[in-house]
Order: C-alpha cells, then sequence, then structure tokens
C-alpha cells in the first residue's frame, strides 16, 4: 500500500514540479520576479522593477529606434523595465493584440491609424470596431489630461486619438502612400519628366517599356500593397474628387461600386497591373519588392513614404524621389498625396502596470526621442516643429502635402458588417482583376461588389 | 508472393518516380541552404558552387535557434514523456476492465477524436487560468504542456489495442508474487511494448515540435517560443534570405529526423498494433 | 463487466481508478469541457471583451452562418471542404494502398522506401509548406522552370486565384501519404502467407486474389484510413495558414472558424455555430463511410 501511495505521490509531485518550472519561467520573464499573482493583480511590490510590457508589430527601422528609446527609458528610470513585443503584421499582430488585452497583459498596445471605422449616424448597422468596444468596456486608459499630449498637434490628436470627447490615443505619425518612388537615374536617361496627369503617365510608362525598363513592381502576394496606388485613384476619383461624399452616398444609395467613378478606379488600376506592372507581381511578396526597385530591375515602385528608409538601406547609392499617381487630367488636382496615421499608441488601462504605460508614453513624447523616432520611422511628424532632416521628406514630399492631410479610403470608409470578401477590410481589392484572376473586365467585380454591398444591409 | 519480372520492373518505375517527387524537395532545399545569397539569385537552382558552412551558424543566431531550440526540447520531451504515462494510466485499466464502465470509458475517450473543435472555449479557458491562477493557461509554459498532454488520443488507443494482446496471465502471475500496479505498469508491462511505444513517442513528438498553431495562440512572449518561431525570423525582415531560410528549416527538421531514424523500425509493428487492431 | 484484480485488495484496488483520472482529468479540462462550452457558445453572444455579458440568442448565430449577408462565402468555404475531403480521402488512399502493396512484395530497400515516404510526416506542416514555398517560388522555384521548359508556361502557384487550391491538395497529400501507406502496410503484413498460397493453387488472378483474399482482410486498415483522412481533411487549417493564409480562394471551414476566433469579430458566437456545424458534418460522413465499410470488412 505505501508503496502505491508513493506512487501516485511521485506523480503528483512530477506534476506539481512542472508547475514550479513553469511558474519559475514565468517569474524569470518578469526578471524582477514578481510573483504571477502581483502580475496578474496588477500591484506591483514596491521598491522593486516593475515591467512595462509594450506589443507592436515588425518593421525592423521602426522597431530599432523603439528599442533604443527603451534603453534610454530603463536608464532614467531604473525602476521600470521594458518588455517588448513584436509580432508579424497585421492579423498576427490583430491576433496577437486581442489575445494580450483580453489576457490583460499588455500595458502599451500600438494599433494602425487609430480611431477608425467607428460607426457614425450615416452607417446604420456598421459593425463597432474592437478599439471602441475595449473603451466602452474601460480598458484603454484616458490620456487627456496627461500633459504629454500636448506635445502634439491637437488636429492630429482630435483626429486620430479622441473618441467622445476623451483622448484615448496618440498618433505617432503620418505616412503619404497614394504615390510611386521613381529611380531618377533611370528617368533621366530616358529624358523622362515626373507626370502630371494620367496620359503623361501612361506615356511614361509606355516610354519605359519600349525602352525594354519594368515599368512598375509591386508585391502583390502580400495584396495589400495593391492597394496604394488605388487609394489615389479614388481620392481623386470618386465623388469628383470629394471622396468622403461618394463614401456617404454608398451608404445612402446615392453612389455605387458599380457607378462609372467607381469603376474608372478599377478600370486604371486594372490597365497598370494588365500592361506596366512586372509580370508575375502577384508571386512578389513586400520583403523582396524594394530590392527590385533599388537594383534598378523596375522603374517604379507602388509603396508607402515609410519606405523610404529601407530603400535608401538597400542601395544607399540610388537617387530616388516620390510622386502621386496621377490619377486624373487635371493636374492641379493630381498634386496631392493621401495617406493615414501609422502606428498609434494606446495605454491599457486594466493592465499590470498602467502608471509605467504612462510613465512610457511621457518619456516617448518628449520632443527628444520622438524626433529620433520620427527620423527612423520615416513617417511625417504629428508633433510641431520636428526637424526630421529627411532630405526625402522635405524635397519630395512637402511640395504633395500642402493643405490637411488628406485621408485614404481605408481610413475613411466604414464597411457594412459581413461585407464579402471583394469588399472586405476597407478595400477594393484589384487582385481579382490581375491577370489570372477571376474577373475579365473592372464592370464585372463592380458589379459584385455592389451585390455584395446591397446583400449585407441591415435587414 | 513471386511476382513475374515485368510486373517487377514496373513496380521499382513506379517506386522511383515517387522517390523523385518526395527527395528532390528535400535535396533542394538542402543544396540552397549552402548557397550565399548571391549565388541563389544568380542561380537558384544549380548544385552550390561554394559551399558556406558559415549559414549555418548565421541562421542560428539570427533565428534565435539557442533560445528556441531549448524551449521546444522542454516542451516535446516533458508532454510527450507525460502523455505515454498517462496513455498507459488511460489504457492499462481500460484494456483490463480493472475499472468499472471500462468499455463506456473507452468510447468516451474515443469521443476525443470527433468532438467539436473546442478552440473559442479553450482560449477562454486559458485566460481564465492565466488570470485566476497566474502560472497555468495563456502565455506559460506548463499551461501549454498541459494543453499537449493527453491521454485519451492517438497514443491511448494504441495502447490499448497492443495491451489487450498481452496475456491476462501475465498480470495473474505478478500479481501473485505480490508485484504492486505501478511497478507492474513500469517494470513489466512497458518494456512490452517497445514497438507501440516508440510509434507514439514519434507521434507524439512531431505533434509538439513541429507546432506552430498552437504557439500562435498560446505562447504570445518571446521567452516561451518555440523553436517553429524561429522560420519566421528570416521573413519579411531580411528580405526573404532563402539560404537563411533553408537553414532554418534544416535545423528546426534535424532533430526529429534523427529521432526518427533510430526508431523507425519499431513503427510499422507499433501502428499494426494500434490502428488496426483497436 | 468486472475482471478479477490481481494486484492487492482493498483501498488498493482503487488505484488504477485514481491514475485513471489523470488522462481523464485533462480531458476533461482542456478539451471535453472547452467542447462543451463552445456548442453552449453558439447559442450565445458571448465577446471576447472582458467584462461583457453573454446572453443567450437561440440560433441567430447558425442563421448567421448560413443565411447572412454575404454568407455566400462560408458556403463557398463549405463546398471546398468537402471538395477537399473527397479528393484528399480518394487520393491519398488509392496514391497509399498502391505504394503499400507495391513495397510489400518485398522489393530491394523496402525499409527505405517507407522512411522516404514517412519523412514529411516528421517534418511538420510549418517546415513541408516552406519547402514547398521555395519549390513553388513563381520567380526562382525549380518547378516553375521546368514547367517553362516542359510546356512553356508559367504558374503562381500559391499567389493563384484558379490553381492555389490545388497545389495545396497536393501538399497536403505528399505529406501524409506516407502515413495512410505505413497503415496499409501494417495490414498488409497481417495478411497470412499461406492464404496466398492457397489462392495461386487455385490459379487466381492476381487481381482476383487482391479483391477476394487481400482487401477483405485489410479492411480494416482501409477503415481506419479512411476516418483520419476524413476527420483530418476536414479539420485541416494549418496548412492553408501556412502557405496563402487563406487568400486566393483557398479558405476552408476549419480555417474559417480559425479565422472568426482569432482575427475576425470579437463576436465568438459565431465561429462557435462554425465549430459545430463543422462536427455534425463530420459526424455524418463518418457514420457513412464507417456504414459502407462494416458491409466489406470479414469477421474474422
Amino acid at each position: 500500500m505505501v508503496k502505491r501511495l508513493s506512487a501516485v505521490l511521485l506523480s503528483s509531485v512530477l506534476l506539481l514540479s512542472l508547475a514550479a518550472c513553469g511558474g519559475g519561467g514565468n517569474g524569470a520573464n518578469n526578471e524582477a520576479g514578481n510573483a504571477p499573482k502581483n502580475e496578474a493583480t496588477g500591484k506591483p511590490a514596491s521598491g522593486e522593477k516593475t515591467v512595462v510590457k509594450i506589443l507592436h508589430w515588425k518593421q525592423e527601422n521602426i522597431n530599432k529606434a523603439i528599442e533604443e528609446i527603451n534603453k534610454k527609458f530603463e536608464e532614467k528610470y531604473p525602476e521600470y523595465k521594458v518588455e517588448y513585443t513584436t509580432t508579424g503584421p497585421d492579423d498576427e499582430f490583430k491576433q496577437a493584440q486581442r489575445a494580450r488585452i483580453t489576457a490583460g497583459d499588455v500595458d502599451v498596445l500600438a494599433d494602425l491609424s487609430g480611431m477608425r471605422l467607428s460607426p457614425k449616424e450615416w452607417t446604420p448597422g456598421a459593425k463597432v470596431p474592437d478599439w471602441q468596444q475595449w473603451i466602452d468596456s474601460g480598458l484603454i486608459a484616458d490620456l487627456t489630461d496627461q500633459p504629454f499630449v500636448k506635445n502634439y498637434n491637437a488636429n492630429d490628436i482630435a483626429k486620430a486619438g479622441t473618441y467622445k470627447d476623451k483622448v484615448y490615443a496618440l498618433p505617432t505619425g503620418k505616412v503619404a502612400m497614394s504615390g510611386f518612388f521613381y529611380n531618377k537615374e533611370i528617368f533621366e536617361q530616358h529624358g523622362l519628366a515626373v507626370p502630371a496627369t494620367w496620359t503623361e503617365f501612361i506615356k511614361v510608362l509606355d516610354t519605359l517599356k519600349e525602352k525594354n525598363v519594368v515599368p512598375i513592381v509591386v508585391a502583390g502576394k502580400d495584396v495589400w500593397p495593391l492597394k496604394l496606388p488605388v487609394f489615389g485613384l479614388q481620392a481623386k476619383i470618386l465623388g469628383g474628387g470629394d471622396q468622403q461624399k461618394w463614401i456617404e452616398g454608398v451608404w445612402k444609395g446615392q453612389a455605387a461600386y458599380n457607378d462609372a467613378e467607381a469603376v474608372e478606379v478599377l478600370d486604371k488600376m486594372k490597365t497598370l497591373q494588365d500592361k506596366y506592372i512586372i509580370d508575375g507581381f502577384m508571386g512578389i511578396d513586400y520583403a523582396t519588392a524594394p530590392s527590385f526597385f533599388a537594383t534598378g530591375k523596375a522603374a517604379l515602385i507602388a509603396d508607402g513614404t515609410w519606405d523610404a528608409p529601407t530603400i535608401a538601406t538597400a542601395n544607399p547609392d540610388l537617387k530616388f524621389g516620390y510622386f502621386p499617381i496621377p490619377a486624373t487630367e487635371d493636374a492641379a488636382k493630381n498634386k496631392s498625396l493621401v495617406g493615414k496615421y501609422d502606428v498609434t499608441w494606446y495605454a491599457a488601462d486594466k493592465g499590470p502596470n498602467k502608471e509605467g504605460a504612462l510613465k512610457w508614453l511621457e518619456f516617448f513624447s518628449e520632443p527628444e526621442n520622438y524626433t529620433s523616432y520620427v527620423k527612423a520611422a520615416g513617417f511625417l511628424p504629428t508633433q510641431d516643429n520636428i526637424q526630421t532632416d529627411s532630405e526625402f521628406i522635405d524635397k519630395e514630399l512637402s511640395p504633395y502635402l500642402s493643405g490637411d492631410f488628406e485621408l485614404a479610403y481605408e481610413i475613411l470608409m466604414i464597411n457594412r458588417d459581413n461585407v464579402g470578401e471583394h469588399l472586405a477590410a476597407e478595400g477594393v481589392h484589384t487582385e481579382y482583376l490581375a491577370p489570372g484572376g477571376e474577373f475579365k473586365t473592372a464592370k464585372e467585380l463592380a458589379d459584385v461588389q455592389q451585390q455584395e454591398w446591397e446583400a449585407a444591409a441591415p435587414k | 508472393m513471386k511476382a513475374s519480372r515485368s510486373s517487377r520492373m514496373l513496380s521499382y518505375a513506379a517506386v522511383a518516380v515517387l522517390l523523385v517527387v518526395y527527395i528532390v524537395p528535400l535535396l533542394f532545399v538542402f543544396n540552397v541552404s549552402f548557397k550565399s545569397f548571391t549565388e541563389y539569385l544568380l542561380d537558384p537552382i544549380g548544385v552550390v558552387q561554394s559551399i558556406q558552412w558559415n549559414n549555418y551558424k548565421e541562421a542560428w543566431t539570427q533565428g534565435n535557434f539557442a533560445d528556441y531550440f531549448s524551449n521546444s526540447l522542454l516542451y516535446t520531451v516533458v508532454a510527450t514523456v507525460l502523455t505515454l504515462i498517462v496513455s498507459l494510466f488511460g489504457a492499462f485499466p481500460v484494456a483490463r476492465g480493472y475499472v468499472k464502465w471500462s468499455g463506456f470509458i473507452y468510447l468516451f475517450f474515443l469521443l476525443s477524436q470527433f468532438l467539436p473543435n473546442p478552440m473559442v472555449a479553450q482560449f477562454k479557458l486559458m485566460l481564465a487560468l492565466k488570470q485566476e491562477l497566474g502560472f497555468v493557461g495563456y502565455d506559460t509554459k506548463l499551461g501549454y504542456i498541459l494543453l499537449k498532454t493527453s491521454g485519451t488520443g492517438i497514443v491511448f488507443m494504441m495502447f490499448t489495442g497492443y495491451i489487450k494482446a498481452i496475456s491476462r496471465e501475465l498480470d495473474e502471475a505478478a500479481g501473485m508474487d505480490g508485484c504492486g500496479y505501478n511497478r507492474y505498469l513500469f517494470q513489466i508491462i512497458m518494456p512490452l511494448m517497445k514497438p507501440v511505444i516508440a510509434t507514439g513517442v514519434i507521434l507524439t513528438a512531431i505533434g509538439i515540435w513541429n507546432d506552430f498553431v498552437g504557439p500562435v495562440m498560446y505562447l504570445p512572449s518571446p521567452d516561451n517560443y518555440p523553436i517553429t518561431f524561429g522560420l519566421k525570423e528570416f521573413r519579411g525582415q531580411y528580405g526573404n534570405n532563402w539560404p537563411m531560410l533553408a537553414c532554418g528549416i534544416m535545423i528546426v527538421s534535424a532533430p526529429l529526423i534523427i529521432l526518427y531514424t533510430f526508431i523507425q523500425k519499431y513503427i510499422v509493428d507499433g501502428a499494426l498494433a494500434g490502428a488496426v487492431k483497436a | 463487466m468486472k475482471e478479477m484484480y490481481p494486484f492487492g485488495k482493498g483501498l488498493a484496488r482503487y488505484v488504477p481508478l485514481l491514475l485513471l483520472m489523470l488522462p481523464m482529468a485533462l480531458y476533461i479540462v482542456f478539451y471535453f469541457g472547452p467542447s462543451v462550452m463552445t456548442v453552449i457558445y453558439s447559442f450565445t453572444d458571448i465577446t471576447n471583451v472582458p467584462g461583457s455579458k453573454m446572453n443567450f440568442v437561440g440560433l441567430d448565430n447558425y442563421y448567421d452562418v448560413f443565411f447572412a449577408g454575404n454568407s455566400g462565402e462560408r458556403v463557398d468555404s463549405i463546398i471546398r471542404t468537402l471538395y477537399f475531403m473527397f479528393i484528399v480521402t480518394v487520393v491519398q488512399n488509392g496514391v497509399a494502398l498502391l505504394v503499400a502493396v507495391i513495397i510489400n512484395q518485398r522489393l530491394k530497400g523496402d525499409y527505405f522506401y517507407r522512411a522516404v515516404f514517412f519523412l514529411p510526416v516528421v517534418l511538420g506542416v510549418a517546415v513541408v509548406a516552406l519547402v514547398w514555398g521555395m519549390m513553388f517560388d513563381p520567380l526562382s522555384g525549380p518547378v516553375n522552370q521546368l514547367y517553362d521548359v516542359m510546356f512553356g508556361y508559367k504558374d503562381m502557384f500559391f499567389g493563384s486565384f484558379t490553381h492555389a487550391f490545388g497545389y495545396i491538395i497536393f501538399v497536403q497529400i505528399w505529406m501524409y501519404m506516407g502515413y495512410s501507406m505505413l497503415i496499409f502496410l501494417a495490414g498488409l503484413q497481417s495478411v497470412p502467407k499461406d492464404l496466398y498460397e492457397a489462392g495461386y493453387i487455385d490459379g487466381t488472378s492476381k487481381w482476383q486474389s487482391f479483391k477476394h483474399i487481400t482487401f477483405p482482410l485489410i479492411a480494416p486498415s482501409f477503415t481506419v484510413n479512411m476516418l483520419l483522412s476524413i476527420i483530418g481533411a476536414m479539420s485541416t487549417f494549418d496548412i492553408i495558414l501556412a502557405t496563402t493564409d487563406g487568400r486566393f480562394n483557398t479558405r476552408t471551414m476549419a480555417y474559417d472558424v480559425y479565422k472568426e476566433t482569432f482575427r475576425g469579430s470579437l463576436q465568438m458566437g459565431l465561429p462557435s455555430a462554425l465549430s459545430v456545424v463543422q462536427f455534425l458534418m463530420i459526424l455524418v460522413f463518418v457514420v457513412v463511410a464507417v456504414k459502407q465499410m462494416r458491409k466489406r470488412e470479414v469477421e474474422h
């Protein structure tokens, strides 16, 4: 009997020791050795280091800059230890973000373009986005009275950080994305100038083709890069240049996905995809695409301005510029870029270390730290009086950024719930028009989109 | 069974074609893993010109394999051993009828193969465990190990089938000699089950070592990352450096291939016992 | 059915039961319980927002699975899942049986062939997906170059709306053929040799002897293989996650469950309902398959 009991005991000891092992591992993660209980209840023991958990997605240049800031933060405030976790972008990040906030296991979390998709009075039955549900459930800290919010441009905070008159998020930068990087040497070699109208643009592309230069490269395999030129087309063509009016019109039944303007958008992108974008672009992934451009294998790349540091690193000798897609025949109208707010910080209200989160955000927002971040990220700053010392931004972008910052379709649009895959994620999905896609004409895709839109109408 | 000469030739030809389909992809990856990135860009397919042994060293550090490797080793060894032990605890009494309703218990355990996908509630459970207990559940090594430990899966079924084939007289003889239950299980029954244990080890280990979906859901902290996450380090961040990725593939798969070659001779016997007799 | 317990009397009789509680507890806590809860959730509006309330909503989630706006896509996923299951079950088991029969005639190096065909199972989905990702790379992969040389044609593979799913099916079969083969081989090796010899004396043809002697005896391994591939194919999503991530018309039901659970809305009722629908479909096919197989099995 004793023997048998001891065997049972042995197995339970085995299990328990494992438990200890798991718990120990956990403690080691915190470094400070907080009891796991503490971590869960969020009461750091006094006198010990407390961990600030930051969740972000992978983007090498930005990650490095934030790691630098974390290092300085830990030096200045030795009572804190930063645990900076990065995941893959997009869906993978979304998954991690939700799990962490549901588990109460994060203090500072990033979001892409804050405060978008919130239902408006003209969007009956629209889905409430994650961030809004979190705020409504009291999971996100109210930053309204934090002094560091004043460091940011009031207009940017109002546009991308405010919900129900309270500030919940810090938009840390803007990016423009409706254009192309172009290789200046190739342009010079063939006597080409930056095109100002659609006709000129097609002429440039035809010339490149005649000279056996691949005109455009885009990372089709990841699909989303195809949206970037489309944002430019949408902003200039839909609603005759008033995109917001068209979007509200779609909800109210005054505009449609298969109306002339929407079809023109799809059709122009289809022209590029069929004739001017590199063969097999649906097989090129986002990480590989810049190398095509940087090594001169393609004259243009459809990409966001945030990739300028990456391109410069890939080939330091390359001379490149950026121009907005000339969507229409009206050169004046074409002459501005469309973009969005990029990395946006939230602080978790019920995270393990809210106080640490606020401290970190305060430190991050100090102009000196913020400047180093914005420079590395290639963003347009959302704090005033920041010198980015970026020739690219000052010379190439600023001519196209006068006036109020124009937001892209994916930021302004709010989808109906269950809208269907041809309109999913606030996009119009021209990948379905790619050579080999299932739609042969822009109109076919447009008709399906309108059908899906109507089918998603609330009953 | 003597086959005619021509049909034997045909058989060899068929096997040869299949071998090509199975071996070429692996040789291709192996070959790429020794190329420099430049060589790969110039000629992705040809036989490597100058072998870059350094690739492996570089891949090992870039992919953080040192940390991830030890994590995966812990998960795989502990969860595999636990799975074998709890499966034995389940299979033996059920196969012998030493507990009440053993037929019902067998069916109940068998049900694990058919139940509705528990993902939604499992996720909530892991979060709740983390919040209530802290040391187990979401984002803990122990939580993941327990999730991966199962005494009701394929190993349990193979064990049950195999034990049924072991004579009951052995139990009685051992009992007469005063041998205890646990000693009997571990010292007498287990050695008799080598083939089916080998199969159980390899099947369980494969499932844990190569798991990448489970860790995405339940192990979000870098300190807990398993070896499969090392492969992700090469995507994007380094512009899809295929030779590095190929090295990563070799690094991830080598340990199981080695394990497999050691115990593969047992596997058909094990599969026979488990799959068919159960 | 009580059996004589030879390892002691009194309390000692409860040791097996006590130890049995370990697998039982693991099963109930981590698998059975969550599974039942998922069924319950499928009738509620539960969300993943901490602190939110849960209400019963009847069959609303089920209605949404099939009839909400644009649920046609989910129906497409279901159809694609069936297609996947059908092709995988037939082709994988067909090839595996053929290979098992061939190998079983004691070819030289049969151990080696067995090992090679089983190797992809050992490699695992993440590695297999990357290996084929390299093979099928449209720009630098060897398969496209082969296509180009042989047919003057190039494919987009996992980036093709029309072909991606086919390539996923290929990879799935490539991966698990060895597993099915092993189970067939195990069955074939249990066929007594003298049965064949008797057959030979009677002068039965090869096909006849396979049909009347071998097949009935390996019917149990056939059943096991059918069940494994039906259940496997209906619940597979990791290979899709690792190759196309559901893009290019490759979503299946199991993938939808994963996506809706972790990446869709915060509502957990819909993925729960999807899980239940998936379960019911597996159940139907398993029952049908088992009934068909039972007819063929010989008592022994």
